[in-house]
């Protein structure tokens, strides 16, 4: 079980405090795959950073099966937007990466990896470098590393934003493939609500800044999902709209702001990115 | 083939300029006695000798600039107080050239064997120094993030990831260090009796044998870009190569 209990978070930046995140609290039980949406820079990559341990909350605790979490940790493992692979290792010195952090044998790392490596489809690669592989490769390999790790909690942040329409939807059957099978807990950040709605047991919709957790849904169909039933459809138009009143206050946000002719020139439609695109 | 054809046609427009006689020999030597002078030169050892004892202070020099350029240029990067106090000395210091120092290192080693190392070392140094530490310190958050989330922390963190996220960079100012120190040597033993290539070329200045000077500066010029690009250019390369990144 993780539990989040009263997490702010604020920045300071020339000279102003920016509130990121304003007090939220969460549980989410062993094995669910929970999805969080939200208005860009509404604090999401800042709360999954947090219960990572990577970045620190200034006040609330973030707490995995009652034992608060003071740093990173090989319990919660992220995936991150860029495959974060290191270039100097093949993918399967990658994969092997936090296995040999964690003391294991040579061998016994390299059956590991190899196996996690398969999961993925990617045994034809394992001896490539990341910069001989396409981008949907690389985060495949990605996700390989952190489930190699077996951790107790994967935090994903946008992991599939960079890339196309097919690649994507491969990579979400592979996922919920792999989800099945390992069961793990799953945090996911996303902006495309129809990803979200696929992948998902439960999806947050975040406020506009300060983070706070404004809606929650529950997806109750089971696995593997077709977005085109009309009870799915019917949950992604709701989150759409519950998301759209927050995107349109960051909007109209910038819009008060003193440049206004500028911000409407560059603002982008507001129902872009929500996933009308998959 | 094309470049060798190139280099050939060089040669013959030396050996006919030589030929049309504009300077006396004494002053501009043809091809052929430069050739039978470095060829002499290497058969009776005095080039080797002299390559030798050059190559001796380069290295001493070098890797004593290794040492101290990489464990200086790691303290600027993780020491931010350490980067406030030295950096601007370093980079003023990066602007000196070496053989600047020559009359001091003079004045309190004479003109020895430790005042010429101590200028190829001060010719190294700094570029060392500054790659290091601006290779660190660019290194990727994301990498070393991604390394925290899945166990590496301190001595690890920093040999398993931020060292070989940093290398690329470091490389390229070991090569910089290299060429700085190459020239810093020359320059030093210009001014200074011994051994080295830079004094052959002198004394052969000396006693007026031009075949001799040109000798040397030919084996000046094949050896510093012999080890510049089987060793240093090489090494960058594979790296850059391997790394994924555009060459340099
Ligand atoms: N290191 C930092 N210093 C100052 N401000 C920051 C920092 N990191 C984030 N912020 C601010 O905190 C807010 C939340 O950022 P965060 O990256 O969590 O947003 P996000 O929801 O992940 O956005 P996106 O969907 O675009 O990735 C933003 O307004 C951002 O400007
Ligand atoms: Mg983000």
């Amino acid at each position: 079980m993780l539990k989040l209990v009263g997490i702010t978070k604020s920045y300071a930046s020339n000279g102003r405090t920016v509130q990121a995140i304003s007090p939220i609290d969460l549980e989410v039980p062993e094995g669910q795959f929970v999805s969080l949406v939200g208005p860009s820079g509404c604090g999401k990559s800042t709360l999954l950073n947090i219960v990572a341990g990577l970045d620190r909350a200034d006040s609330g605790t973030v707490m995995l099966d009652g034992k608060p979490v003071t740093g990173p940790g090989v319990d919660r493992v992220v995936v991150f937007q860029e495959a974060a692979l290191f270039p100097w290792l093949t993918a399967q010195k990658n994969v092997e990466f936090g296995l040999k952090m964690a003391g294991l044998p040579r061998e016994e790392r390299s059956v590991r990896a190899r196996q996690f490596l398969k999961m993925v489809h990617l045994s034809r690669f394992a001896d490539s470098y990341p910069h001989e592989l396409s981008g949907g490769m690389r985060q495949r390999a990605a996700i390989a590393r952190a489930l190699a790790m077996d951790p107790r909690v994967l935090l994903m942040d946008e992991p599939f934003a960079a890339l196309d329409a097919q690649t994507r939807a491969l990579l979400h059957e592979e996922l919920t493939a792999i989800w099945a099978e390992t069961r793990k807990t799953v945090i996911f950040v996303t902006h495309n609500v129809r990803e979200a709605v696929h992948l998902s047991d439960r999806i947050l919709v975040l406020s506009a800044r300060p983070a706070s957790i404004k809606q929650e849904f529950r997806v109750p169909a089971g696995r593997p999902r077709d977005l085109t039933e009309p009870g799915l459809a019917y949950i992604e138009k709701q989150i759409m709209e519950s998301l759209r009143v927050e995107i349109d206050r960051v909007a109209q946000a910038e819009l008060d702001s003193d440049w206004v002719h500028e911000t409407t020139k560059l603002l982008p439609p507001p129902d872009r990115n929500l996933g009308s695109d998959i | 083939m094309k470049r060798l054809s190139f280099y050939l046609l060089l040669i013959v427009i030396w050996e006919a300029i030589y030929r049309l006689s504009l300077w006396p020999p004494y002053l501009f030597p043809g091809p052929l006695q430069v050739g039978s002078s470095l060829v002499q030169g290497l058969a009776d050892g005095t080039l080797l000798v002299a390559v030798a004892a050059s190559f001796r202070r380069l290295a001493i020099g070098y890797g004593l600039a290794l040492a101290m350029g990489l464990s200086l240029g790691l303290l600027l990067a993780r020491n931010r107080t350490a980067d406030e106090l030295l950096g601007p000395l370093v980079s003023g210091m990066q602007a000196i050239p070496s053989i600047a120092w020559l009359p001091l290192t003079v004045l309190w080693l004479g003109l020895s064997e430790a005042s010429i190392i101590t200028i190829v070392f001060l010719g190294a140094v700094w570029s060392i120094v500054v790659n290091t530490q601006a290779g660190i310190r660019n290194v990727p958050p994301l990498w070393v993030r991604a390394a925290m989330t899945m166990g590496a922390s301190g001595a690890r963190l920093f040999t398993a990831v931020v060292l070989p996220a940093a290398l690329p960079q470091m490389l390229s100012g070991w090569r910089l260090a290299w060429a700085f120190s190459w020239r810093a040597l020359m320059a030093g033993e210009l001014l200074s009796p011994g051994k080295g290539l830079g004094e052959v070329l002198i004394v052969s200045r000396n006693v007026n044998d031009m075949p001799a000077v040109l000798a040397v500066i030919v084996i000046i010029g094949v050896f510093g870009s012999l080890v510049d690009n089987l060793l240093f250019k090489r090494a960058e390369e594979q790296t850059r190569r391997k790394w994924g990144l555009a060459p340099a």
